[in-house]
């Protein structure tokens, strides 16, 4: 059974975006990330991905997706409505829009993930929903050696006091990156 | 001449205490969690006169934040919160209290001298690095000093140990740090199961 691990890039006072709602300065190393063993590894234990509607949303033009996406597997798009006009797909890349909640969402990628991981990608909303619905078996969080002083915050919310974290990882990556991965604990 | 740093510990959602820290319940309710992995240390419990203890990677980490300062600047707050740290404070050194209550230095046990400044963060900045001579200067807090600093750009390095605990509530430590960006450089990561040591450089503006 794969495990459900939202995944995350901070600064150190824990915005996952600026004032401006811009996440330029969190990835100066966007291309180079790529290739970084955590990410790597990654995508090869991912089986599915769950997508939060902003995340979706930043894509301009989302048949670009297909092409260009480095997780090649089925994506649930968490939704209000599915969009007019379906994605562009191919073979192994399908896009699931679903508008009835993150558990469902999660449920639908599992079953498509098999034996392998659900990654969690989107906004501090996502994130936060994943964690407060007791979804999520890891957390993988990125710190940026930058202080925002403002922006969206992750952790609001989540009923902070039924999570025990275990520190599984720490790894160093270039341009300041340093990757930190937990084992979530329900207490 | 020596810098001027921050030893903080912090839960990875970024508090430094839990809620309701007050005089006697300095880290506030549950907020020991966020130093658990201080209390067995070798070199936590010297300082606070009792025997025995670890000696491992977090302590050598503990060990030179001690060895490398001279002195210490700490808010009133903080002070009061921890009640002056008793007859024998861990501090072994001059402290520096920012306060806006006139008061006359006291002389404790161990070492320890609590000064009190009332003109502000870069006069008691100034006295300490005098008092340090050659050594550090360790801003200790609380979170609102530490921001002071931080946006006066005063501070060197900043070393945060982060918890892998998620806290909800309490006081965090970068709050009210204005809307400028800050601009920071990874020097260390040191790993140890409870707790990973981050140190940062502090890029200075201008």
């Amino acid at each position: 059974m794969g495990k459900v691990i939202p995944g995350m890039t901070m600064s150190l006072d824990g915005f996952i975006n600026d004032r401006s709602g811009s996440v330029e300065a969190l990835y100066p190393d966007l291309v180079a990330l790529r290739n970084t063993e955590p990410l790597r590894e990654s995508i090869q234990n991912t089986g599915a991905v769950v997508m939060g509607r902003n995340a979706f949303a930043m894509a301009e033009d989302p048949d670009s997706i297909e092409g260009n996406y480095e997780y090649q597997v089925p994506i649930f798009v968490l939704a209000h409505q599915a969009p007019k006009r379906h994605p562009k797909e191919n073979d192994r890349l399908t896009f699931t829009f679903v508008t009835n909640g993150i558990e469902n969402a999660i449920k639908q990628a599992k079953a498509a993930a098999g034996d392998k991981d659900v990654t969690v990608i989107g906004s501090a909303s996502t994130a936060q929903q994943c964690l407060k619905a007791g979804l999520a078996d890891e957390l993988h969080i990125d710190i940026m050696p930058v202080l925002f002083g403002g922006g969206l915050r992750p952790f609001e919310d989540v009923g902070a006091e039924q999570f025990q974290l275990v520190r599984m990882k720490v790894m160093e990556l270039p341009a300041g990156r340093t990757h930190l991965r937990f084992r979530v604990k329900k207490q | 001449m020596g810098k001027v740093t921050v030893d903080m510990s912090m839960s990875l959602d970024g508090f430094i205490t839990a809620p309701n820290d007050r005089p006697g319940n300095g880290l506030g309710d549950g907020g020991e969690r966020l130093h658990e992995w201080l209390y067995d240390l070798a070199s936590w419990r010297e300082r606070h006169s009792l025997a025995g203890g670890k000696a491992n990677r977090d302590a050598e980490v503990l060990d030179e934040a001690f060895a490398n300062t001279g002195a210490v600047v700490v808010g009133k707050r903080m002070y009061d919160n921890a009640e002056g740290w008793g007859d024998n404070p861990p501090f072994h050194m001059p402290v520096f209290v920012l306060t806006r209550t006139a008061q006359d230095t006291m002389v404790k046990e161990g070492g320890t001298t609590f000064t009190f400044v009332t003109d502000g963060v870069e006069s008691a900045l100034k006295q300490a690095k005098a008092a340090a001579g050659d050594k550090d200067v360790s801003v200790a807090g609380g979170a609102n000093i530490v921001q002071q600093y931080l946006k006066a750009g005063l501070l060197d390095e900043m070393q945060i140990h982060l918890v892998p605990i998620l806290l909800g509530d309490g006081r965090r430590l970068f709050d009210d740090l204005g809307t400028e960006r800050i601009e920071l450089e990874r020097a260390r990561v040191i790993e140890s199961p409870g707790v990973t040591h981050l140190r940062f450089r502090v890029a200075h503006r201008g």
